[in-house]
């Protein structure tokens, strides 16, 4: 058996035997009498309260308490199971094509004014997303609009044969459109319809209608804006873990500042709270602060210096007006690998997460997390700053007067081969830039300055506003090493082609942002999307591969993935935090009672 | 003075319009777009992303844009379905109709709504924190004038400084710190406490359901916030009033008041006193504005649900309509208030005359 089996077996061992460790709950007083939940949250008001137009953080954390979804996400595996708690799909199977997708429901579950919950209500859903009519970012997921416009995905129908089946057509086989089924919410039809009829458009007027009828632990949202949400227990709900919800009432208080919301925690005022990773040392050493429970986790995100491949001075899509792929001149110093190579030889790391992030941090060389399953660990930039300049003397990077702490000029490399002669003597310099408003951001970027400036870069090292001067330069192109991270949703695919296809390098607004490209990439990644039956170990296979071609081309300086951690108060009963999430049983909590003056 | 106001005000009108055509011309200058802002997500699809700005009109060139909002669209065609083809009549009506549009980030809301549902609350602090600002800034700069040279004005300068050099946000943090944390732990060994913060440290209403309670049952979580809010007013109005008053008690008519034999409380109260508040009413103008404009930090840092937040994460996130309906309240509230400290001003001093009224 190889390495890459054995690792995968290993991986899905460790996720089976978390359940089993992970589902003992104790008794709670009774319905309602396990007291208020109370958090605090930094995202801002919600848009909507209806999941069919809504697609904010604020928005999506109150409609998923009150929606279920067609097809559940374990919180144990992070993988779409049958039969879970608050979803509707008891099992599903693919056609022999595996373009045909087809959904069994449960039959056993309903909304809490209790009609039960059929394909009909799925159905809505989809019409209306369909519709072309409300502004729903899901729109995208259909081939095309009810009138026949283009929108992009692969879905070619979604159809209910009976009450409880659904079934999804295709264009292709494909497995990251499974997920793109689990894009639509289902919504009370017999409600729905009776508000709006087949005026969707109507959902725009009213975006934070209160719902009446829902199907989750809790209901009857109370909303004052700026202020707080607040849901009280719905004792109709069937799936709840205790055969009831424990906790009368969970209650969201806006906090704009993360540092007061830490504070007002540390005082009680707050039932649970994800702890800034700034603070994250005090909680783990503090003496006054090692009283509040604590479960630290890998986190669902990576951060990454994006590299730009293509010259910034010439933005360019990845494909002409004919579809063609469009060749693109490269960036001076980073179209060249042996130099992205070099960088990732010249920063230390380890030095980087222990001293400056205080340890908060898994280092990693590819944009697989480390709770994916596709997840190789062998895979790690090597610290060596002698293999760095040894590198960039191979691409044409000389040190023309053997003084390292001066710019190397180029000597035949690569623009200077490829493009314009005129290039060799010109300086080895860069512009690293980090979005303004952070003091770790800040750090780590002139922590990467000064490691690459050691081996004969000119880093110029500057911090920018996100909104006026970061997003315009990394979407337009026009950038050269801008650092990011990216917050994976769940469950994780480790599919790219969001970010490093040709048709998502569109300067102003695509994803391919460094306009990277590599066919062998793009072939694999296209066949581990159309594997039969979708078959994990099968895809894990060619995904080995891939991430082996993104570890030696670096389309990004992969960093590291935040090391999160989540605090509660002494006492909260039965919290069963797992990586994939921290909530999942909030409706069996016993919560201690919080500090009010 | 009725022509007065009526020439003031028809004067208004281009001035409201030039603000209005700036601060538009401005903001979509101002690098950055909404859709991107909005979209940066890699799980959105393109077309959707395109689909998006022909919606809310951002690709369209600046006096379209302008123009949509000021008259609105229904004169003209538009892409309702966002397949690069107009196919319909516009449905906007234009804020001059009273249509203020919808917020790009909260889809489908009147941006009018939005601001109505903070308004109370800054309303309400700013209202608390002006009255302590004005009655602290004045009575301090009072007595600080009637003692000249001694500790308790040279004390009141160092408080003035303080008061304008230290940034809100330290010193609300350390207001928090201190009656949330510090002051709570410290005296609970001596029984005085539970270890409970002794002020709120956050919000403007208990965490309970069923709305906010009267003001009068929710006064202790106004009391940080409107401290903190109210230094710097203390401090300017102080210095303000002190520099007013010296220089009134020092004019001739407080000299011959003196020479007539009046008691010297009579002098500083009758005489002094409400001369030195004439130059003041000049600023009563921008109070105005002050009242509704919410203030950013302190909103913040104390979680207080008011209008600085939301304009604050309106120009981030780029929601036009938002801005432009808050730059529309602004500028026509700064507007009447300036006419109304004229007016005051005029009122309240008898040199003063409206040019134009009869003698």
């Amino acid at each position: 058996m190889g390495t890459g089996k054995m690792r995968f077996l290993l991986i899905i061992l460790l996720l089976l035997a978390l359940p089993a460790s992970a589902q003992e709950f104790e008794e709670a007083p009774g319905p309602g009498l396990g007291g208020i939940i109370i958090d605090a949250s930094t995202a801002g008001d919600p848009a909507t309260f209806n999941p069919l137009i809504g697609g904010d953080t604020a928005s999506s954390a109150v409609y998923s308490l009150l929606y279920p979804s067609i097809i559940g996400v374990s919180p144990y595996t992070g993988l779409e199971e049958p039969n879970l708690d608050g979803a509707m799909a008891a099992g599903w199977e693919y056609d022999e094509t595996g373009t045909v997708l087809t959904v069994h429901l449960r039959q056993d579950i309903a909304w809490n004014d209790g009609t039960p919950i059929t394909s009909a209500d799925y159905m809505w859903a989809v019409e209306a997303t369909r519709s072309g009519q409300i502004d729903s970012p899901r729109a995208g997921i259909f081939q095309t609009m009810a009138d026949g416009t283009p929108a992009g995905g692969k879905i070619l129908s979604i159809e209910a044969p009976d009450d409880y089946t659904v079934v999804v057509t295709f264009s292709e086989a494909d497995c990251i459109s499974f997920s793109d089924v689990n894009d639509i919410t289902p919504v009370p039809a017999h409600v729905f319809s009776q508000l709006y009829g087949d005026n969707y458009a109507m959902m725009m007027d009213d975006p934070r209608r209160i719902p009446t009828v829902s199907f989750g632990p809790f209901k009857d949202v109370e909303f004052a804006s700026g202020e707080r949400i607040s849901l009280i227990a719905d004792q109709a709900y069937p799936d709840s873990i205790l055969g009831y919800v424990s906790p009368a009432e969970t209650v969201t208080l806006q906090v704009a500042d993360e540092n007061v919301a830490t504070e007002r925690f540390i005082a009680g005022e707050f039932t649970i709270i994800g702890v800034p990773s700034i603070r994250q040392e005090d909680f783990r050493t503090d003496p006054e602060l090692l009283e509040f429970p604590r479960y630290e986790f890998t986190g669902n995100g990576f951060t990454f210096f994006g590299m730009n491949h293509a010259n910034p001075d010439n933005p360019q899509p990845g494909f002409d007006e004919e579809g063609n792929l469009l060749p693109q001149e490269p960036h001076p110093v980073l179209g060249d690998r042996l130099v992205r190579q070099a960088i990732s030889h010249a920063v230390d790391m380890d030095a980087l997460i222990e001293g400056i992030r205080e340890g908060n941090g898994f280092k990693v060389a590819t944009h697989t997390i480390p709770t994916s399953w596709v997840y190789n660990p062998e895979l790690q930039y090597e610290y060596n700053p002698e293999l760095a300049m040894e590198k960039l003397t191979q691409a044409g990077w000389i040190d023309h007067d053997d003084d390292p702490d001066t710019a190397r000029i180029c000597q035949d490399c690569l623009f200077a081969r490829e493009v314009d002669e005129a290039f060799n003597g010109s300086e080895l310099t860069l512009d690293l830039h980090v979005p303004a408003g952070s003091d770790i951001g800040e750090q780590m970027g002139l922590f990467f300055q000064a490691e690459m400036n050691k081996v004969g870069f000119e880093a110029i090292f500057e911090t920018i506003d996100w909104g006026s001067a970061f997003l315009p330069e990394l979407v337009g192109q026009t950038f050269d090493m801008n650092m990011l991270g990216w917050s994976l949703g769940l469950p994780v695919d480790p599919d790219v082609s969001a970010f490093y296809y040709p048709e998502v390098d569109v300067p102003g607004s695509g994803f391919n942002f460094g306009s990277y490209y590599n066919a062998e990439l793009i072939e694999l990644n296209d066949q581990a999307r159309v594997v039969p039956g979708c078959d994990v170990e099968a895809r894990a296979e060619i995904y080995a591969r891939v991430q082996e071609i993104l570890f030696e081309d670096m389309p990004y300086f992969y960093m590291y993935v935040s090391e999160s951690m989540t605090a509660t108060q002494p006492g909260l009963g039965n919290w069963n935090p797992t990586p994939i999430s921290r909530t999942y049983s909030q409706d069996a909590w016993i919560a201690p009672e919080m500090a009010q003056p | 003075m009725q022509r007065y106001i009526a020439r003031r005000l028809l004067q208004a009108i281009p001035t409201l319009f030039g603000i209005t055509i700036i601060v538009y011309f401005i903001m979509l200058l101002a690098p950055g777009d909404p859709v991107s802002l909005m979209t940066f997500d890699p799980t959105i699809r393109q077309d959707e992303r395109e689909r998006l700005a022909i919606k809310l009109g951002v690709n369209d060139p600046f006096h379209v844009q302008y123009l949509r909002w000021l008259i609105g669209d229904d004169w003209m065609m538009v892409d309702s379905n966002a397949d690069g083809e107009v196919d319909s009549w516009g449905d906007n009506y234009g804020i001059l109709r009273g249509d203020f549009g919808t917020s790009f980030k909260f889809r489908g809301s009147n941006p009018l709504h939005l601001i109505s549902q903070r308004l109370g609350a800054t309303i309400e602090l700013n209202i608390a924190a002006v009255l302590i600002g004005l009655t602290g800034g004045l009575l301090i700069g009072l007595l600080a004038a009637l003692q000249r040279g001694r500790a308790f004005d040279k004390s009141s300068r160092i408080f003035a400084v303080l008061g304008d050099a230290v940034p809100a946000f330290w010193f609300g943090l350390l207001a928090i710190m201190l009656m949330g944390l510090v002051l709570p732990r410290a005296l609970e060994p001596y029984g005085i406490g539970d270890g409970s913060p002794i002020l709120p440290m956050g919000g403007r209403c208990p965490p309970v359901r069923g709305g906010c309670p009267p003001i009068y049952a929710r006064l202790h979580y106004m009391i940080m916030p409107v401290l903190v809010s109210s230094m710097g007013p203390i401090a300017g109005w102080s210095r303000f009033m002190r520099a007013s008053m010296l220089e009134t008690i020092n004019s001739d008519y407080i000299r011959t008041a003196k020479a007539k034999g009046l008691t010297s409380r009579g002098v500083w109260i009758r005489h002094g006193l409400r001369n030195a508040i004439i130059p003041l009413t000049v600023f009563l103008g921008p109070l105005v504005f002050g009242l509704i404009g919410g203030s950013v930090i302190i909103e913040r840092i104390f979680s207080w649900p008011g209008i600085g937040l939301l304009l604050f994460d309106a120009v981030v996130s780029r929601d036009y309509p938002v801005v432009m309906t808050s730059v529309v309240i602004g500028a026509i509230l700064s507007i009447l208030g300036y006419i109304a400290a004229d007016i005051l001003y005029a009122l309240s001093d008898p040199r003063v005359r409206f040019s134009g009224a009869r003698p």
